[in-house]
């Protein structure tokens, strides 16, 4: 005979006698996934634990999948210089939409930036939750675009470096955005890696400030090979994830965060 | 065909199992059905369901719909390859869940979950959850703390900010 156990709450064998069933957690988890959205936020106000769970990255990653919410067609996003290169466009363009006949071609306008040369702007190769860094190589600028509501802002000036390279990331434990750029600095003959973080949205000031801790050992040298990459193709090859320990806060180190080299 | 404990047959070829409930009802059933069922599927991998599969935790009345269900759609995998066969039985399949969930009130849905679950029928879970969900969606937030026995520990400061952040949601 074989037996089995269940690691589960058991269902009680006297059925249909007096207590109620109630379903663990990670059940009832698995029911809210089917719920459309409008009923999802209105669960939020249920209790803390439903809160958490609902508003989770897993859950909402969960809950895109079940209930086949299609993504949108995908589209290029790209920058490109003007005539008199004295200003940069911005476009998106469908690659699944056709260009009609003897019209204008399909790829649509964001909008410029003046006093940016094209052919000096590289921006990250995906964007983070929505948004896009744009990096201005000459004017030594950076500007976080929302291609979905056509909004860009500048980021206020940094210090200026020739060598530099910069990536955008999400911290989703505390819903801000945040720019990260690494670059070198000659101090007393000797190169440093230097690490500069801005959050959006300016809780912290609307200025760059430096990494607590500055940069660990471990990751300088990874961190050389960064600016240069970057500076040989132009463009900002780097992306950052945010690592975040649920035990550690973001601020303590800087180890809390990995660096991933796309190229 | 539910609770039928003859002895064990084949039929059309298949080997036959028998599955036992929490409260010892004996449900025969073949491989092909029973192994929808991931878990008994790798029993069967495993050749160690000789004596019988217990299942201590599922009740017999929740095992007979279970088995109804696998019955009912181990024809359909069955089917695969005969067009004219599977777009009838596709309508039947379909009726006969939605018969199956219909019925059921959330005591007796909760635990066919449970069962799908443990057992990991992924389609008959997928359709189980769907169904207390679509119970659910109309409802506010009072009445799930009141169906599913669950205190409301905010205070009514962040209780008023998460439904002024969603108000859109909150909307009759």
């Amino acid at each position: 005979m074989v037996m089995m156990s269940c690691k589960r709450r058991k269902v009680s064998p006297a059925s249909g006698a007096g207590a109620p069933v109630v379903l663990p957690e990670e059940m009832m988890i698995e029911v809210l996934q089917w719920l459309p959205v409008e009923s999802v936020l209105r669960f939020r106000a249920v209790c803390r634990s439903w809160a958490t769970a609902l508003s989770s990255d897993q859950f909402r990653g969960f809950h895109t999948a079940k209930n086949k919410i299609k993504p949108l067609p995908p589209k290029l996003f790209f920058v490109a210089q003007t005539a008199g290169f004295g200003s940069t466009s911005v476009h998106t363009s469908s690659p699944l939409s056709r260009s009609v006949p003897g019209g204008d071609d399909h790829r649509d306008l964001l909008f410029s930036l003046d006093n940016v040369r094209g052919d000096f702007m590289a921006m990250t190769p995906t964007p983070c939750h929505g948004l896009t860094l744009l990096h201005d190589a000459m004017g030594l600028e950076y500007y976080v675009l929302n291609a979905a509501t056509r909004s860009i802002s500048r980021l206020p000036p940094c210090q200026t470096v020739p060598s530099g390279s910069a990536g955008l990331g999400f911290d989703a434990r505390t819903g801000e955005y945040k720019v990260v750029r690494l670059f070198r600095e000659i101090i007393s003959g000797e190169p440093h890696t230097k690490c500069q973080i801005y959050t959006l949205g300016g809780k912290h000031g609307d200025s760059w400030r430096p990494a607590s801790g500055g940069v660990p050992f471990k990751f300088r040298t990874a961190g050389t090979y960064s600016i240069s990459a970057s500076q040989q193709h132009k463009l900002l090859l780097l992306e950052f994830q945010w690592l975040l320990s649920l035990r550690r806060g973001w601020h303590s180190r800087w180890g809390n965060f990995l660096v991933f080299f796309i190229h | 065909m539910a609770a039928a404990a003859a002895e064990a047959t084949t039929d059309g070829g298949g080997k036959m199992i028998i599955l036992i409930s929490a409260d010892g009802k004996r449900f025969e059933v073949t491989e092909a059905v029973a192994s929808q069922s991931q878990l008994i599927s790798n029993m069967i991998e495993d050749d160690c369901t000789e004596n019988g599969v217990r299942l201590p935790n599922v009740d017999g009345d929740i095992l007979t719909m279970v088995v109804d269900y696998c019955n009912m759609h181990a024809g359909d995998a069955a089917a695969a390859g005969d067009t004219m066969k599977a777009s009838s039985t596709e309508e039947e399949l379909k009726k006969f869940d939605a018969e199956l969930v219909q019925a059921l009130e959330n005591p007796v849905l909760f635990k066919l979950i449970l069962a799908a679950n443990f057992l990991n029928i992924k389609s008959l879970l997928d359709m189980t959850c769907q169904r207390v969900a679509d119970m659910m969606s109309g409802k506010t937030p009072e009445q799930m703390r009141e169906t599913f026995s669950i205190e409301n520990d905010f205070t009514p400061e962040e209780e008023a900010a998460i439904r002024q952040e969603n108000a859109w949601a909150f909307d009759d």
